[in-house]
């Protein structure tokens, strides 16, 4: 067999079908060396494989099938299958053997190029024109049909035709025709693409698009920058290579795998060239669908927030350090307040009293705020200091129903308790679990009515998002109710829900914010369960072991 | 005899409220603006135990209990930081120092705690 005549032969071929292949033979020889390489191609067929629906891979040499048996799924890289299937229109890949090792690595190397390094076609056929190929005739073939109404094949070619009788495929002139047609119809479609990209890649805000395996498969100069180190933005490289947080990336798979309808976002830490870490919040804002409506990658809008989060905590810093210097002094006229109130220098007329309990009601407002604001600027500052203890469940419960009592005996409020075992134990910052529940108690008194009542249960159990022993606590109103809207941002800071038409108890919005901070430091979860008009439960879970953490 | 207290604060609308429930539990109290003046007055004062600040001018908490402590005359005299930042680690860990407070406390807590000191004979001084 020639090989220059062959090359020539087919290189000549694909010029005339151009986006038309419709199936490579690949073969390995069983060369051990090859193998290897064979493995890991077969592999990320497999992926492209669950991708796109009506495509086969074929594995002819059984040392090959041997090896895939232990092929692990969550070690597979997806190259540029996709848009190298899609561009070269390829539908089936076969492997089988006869390929030497040194033009199988070849092609390798072309599958695994990215496809913006082509021409839509025109470097496939490029590639063959350059001789790159010697030994194509393994590669491909054509139908009798197809092939014998190609006139310009010629009578030496057609002989030739009978080298490859298996494993082709099927072009007839008339298709060669249509698809000579969408050749073109391809390229117009490309350049449209091309100009989107352009745009997409000039906008002012970056933007990246992540594959099914966390790889960064589009970005612009925005998101490289931003995204760096690399100076092609990090392309073909996966975010585990880019991102430091890996429960982020975590995070992230688990979203590229099953996708929420709206949006998700995280904060990651980058490390920059220079050493530096950098904030980052990515912004997944787009599931990507290939045209079966599976999803192939989302798209994320990174910006850089390293500045915000200095200026945050700046901001934090500031904020306790003022809160410090106003309580020193509110103590003071805390104390002198309910001295002269608790008539330690005399006697005071009616009107002396009730505007002095005005002056206290208000300093103990104040006071208040400034707690939850130190509070939550320490967990904020990431120095809470926590004393974790072993202690049963009941003393706590008690503890809490201690401090409401007077407040809940004047609004003709009971609160009960329903517990399964009070002597069930857990491991957490006594202090801690009392201003959780405290929080809760309170904003559950204040949604609920004269004559109302509010039910603390506890129990233990497995809470199927903790994976561990843990203890559920709740606390129940039969209030207003939470619409679903609020449920949603209850938690977050300074956001409170139609409180204040219902009681003159101050609230400054932090209490859910800083018990949602403490139970997640402890492990665990907190959560609303309402219906609007018949009252709330407000719940958490955290683990009943803690895990030795750094305090 | 009653129990003698030196507290050792800058904010002189704090101290004087804080001495004024001292009193109340029938405590013999005297009072300084600074460490400094702290060192100065216990000679005099003879303590059985010390509530101070730590942010103060002229000598701040943290070399007035140094000080306090080199002296055999003065280092086991029980001694109580009492602050208007949350105690942190440094503070907790003060060589000699018994206890921490924060300013907005309860004073129960605070009283609950120099009873302990003052009705042990171990907490020495008296």
């Amino acid at each position: 067999m020639c090989a220059e005549t062959n090359s020539e032969k087919y290189a000549e071929w694909l010029r005339r079908l151009g986006a038309t292949v419709k199936q490579i033979k690949l073969s390995s020889g069983n060369h051990p060396a090859v193998l290897s390489s064979v493995q890991n191609l077969v592999r990320e067929l497999r992926v492209f494989l669950s991708l796109k629906s009506g495509f086969s891979v074929e594995v002819s040499a059984q040392r090959l099938a041997a090896g895939e048996a232990v092929l692990d799924p969550e070690e597979l890289r997806i190259p540029e299958w996709i848009e190298i299937c899609r561009v070269f229109r390829i539908e089936k890949i076969v492997f089988s053997s006869g390929l030497e090792e040194q033009e199988f690595c070849r092609w390798v190397e072309l599958l695994a190029m990215k496809p913006n390094e082509f021409e839509p076609c025109g470097g496939f056929r490029r590639a063959f024109e350059e001789g790159r190929f010697p030994h194509i005739e393994m590669i491909f073939g054509l139908s009798k049909e197809g092939f014998e109404k190609e006139e310009s094949f010629g009578e030496e070619k057609k002989a030739a035709r009978k080298d490859f009788s298996e494993g082709e495929i099927v072009v007839s002139g008339e298709e060669l025709k249509e698809l000579y047609r969408e050749t073109d119809q391809l390229a117009e479609a490309e350049t449209r693409y091309k100009r989107l990209e352009e745009i997409v890649r000039s906008f002012a805000g970056g933007r990246v698009v992540v594959n099914q395996a966390g790889k960064v498969v589009f970005s612009n100069s925005t998101a490289e920058k931003i995204l760096g180190p690399e100076k092609d933005g990090g392309k073909g490289l996966s975010l585990a290579d880019l991102l430091r947080d890996e429960h982020l990336l975590v995070a992230l798979r688990k979203f590229i795998r099953e996708p929420v309808a709206g949006e998700a976002s995280g904060e990651i830490g980058i490390k920059s060239s220079k050493g530096e870490i950098r904030k980052i919040l990515l912004d997944s804002t787009a599931v990507i669908e290939d045209e079966s409506g599976k999803i192939v990658g989302i798209l994320s809008v990174p910006s850089d927030i390293t500045k915000q989060k200095e200026l945050d905590l700046l901001k934090t810093k500031f904020m306790s350090h003022v809160s410090h210097e106003v309580r020193t002094p509110l103590v003071s006229v805390q104390r002198s307040l309910s001295l002269t109130l608790d008539r330690e220098f005399g006697e005071l007329n009616p009107e002396q009293k009730q505007y002095l309990e005005i002056a206290s009601r208000n300093v103990r407002r104040l006071a208040h705020l400034l707690n939850d604001i130190l509070d939550l600027s320490k967990i904020e500052e990431g120095r809470l200091y926590f004393r974790p203890a072993i202690f049963p469940l009941l003393p706590l419960i008690q503890e809490v129903k201690g401090i409401f009592s007077a407040w809940a005996s004047d609004k003709k409020i009971l609160i009960t308790e329903r517990i399964a075992d009070g002597s069930v134990e857990i491991e957490a910052d006594w202090d801690c679990m009392v201003q959780v529940m405290t929080n809760l108690v309170e904003n559950a008194l204040k949604f609920t009515p004269e004559g109302g009542t509010v039910v603390i249960d506890a129990q233990s159990g497995k809470d199927p998002s903790l994976f561990c022993e843990s203890v559920e606590i709740g606390v129940r109103d039969n209030g207003i109710g939470i619409s679903e809207k609020d449920q949603k941002r209850i938690f977050e800071k300074f956001e409170q829900v139609n409180i204040n038409q219902l009681s003159n108890m101050p609230s400054t919005g932090l209490g859910l914010t800083i018990a949602k901070k403490i139970v997640e430091w402890h492990g665990g979860r907190i959560w609303v369960e309402s219906e609007e008009g018949k009252g709330s439960r407000f719940a958490f879970a955290i683990p009943r072991k803690q895990k030795p953490k750094t305090f | 005899m009653a129990k003698k207290i030196l507290i050792v604060d800058d904010e002189a609308d704090f101290a004087q409220l804080l001495m004024f429930d001292m009193k109340k539990r029938g405590y013999e109290v005297s009072l300084a603006g600074d460490g400094e003046e702290g060192m100065q007055k216990i000679g005099q004062a003879k303590p059985d135990l010390i509530v101070f600040d730590i942010k103060m001018p002229k000598m701040d908490g943290y070399t007035f209990v140094k000080n306090v402590k080199k002296d055999p005359e003065t280092k086991n005299i029980p001694m109580i930081a009492l602050t208007s930042f949350e105690p942190m680690r440094d503070i907790f860990e003060m060589e000699g120092v018994g206890d921490y407070f924060v300013k907005s406390a309860k004073m129960e807590q605070l009283f609950a705690t120099i009873g302990k000191y003052l009705n042990s004979p171990a907490a020495g001084g008296a």
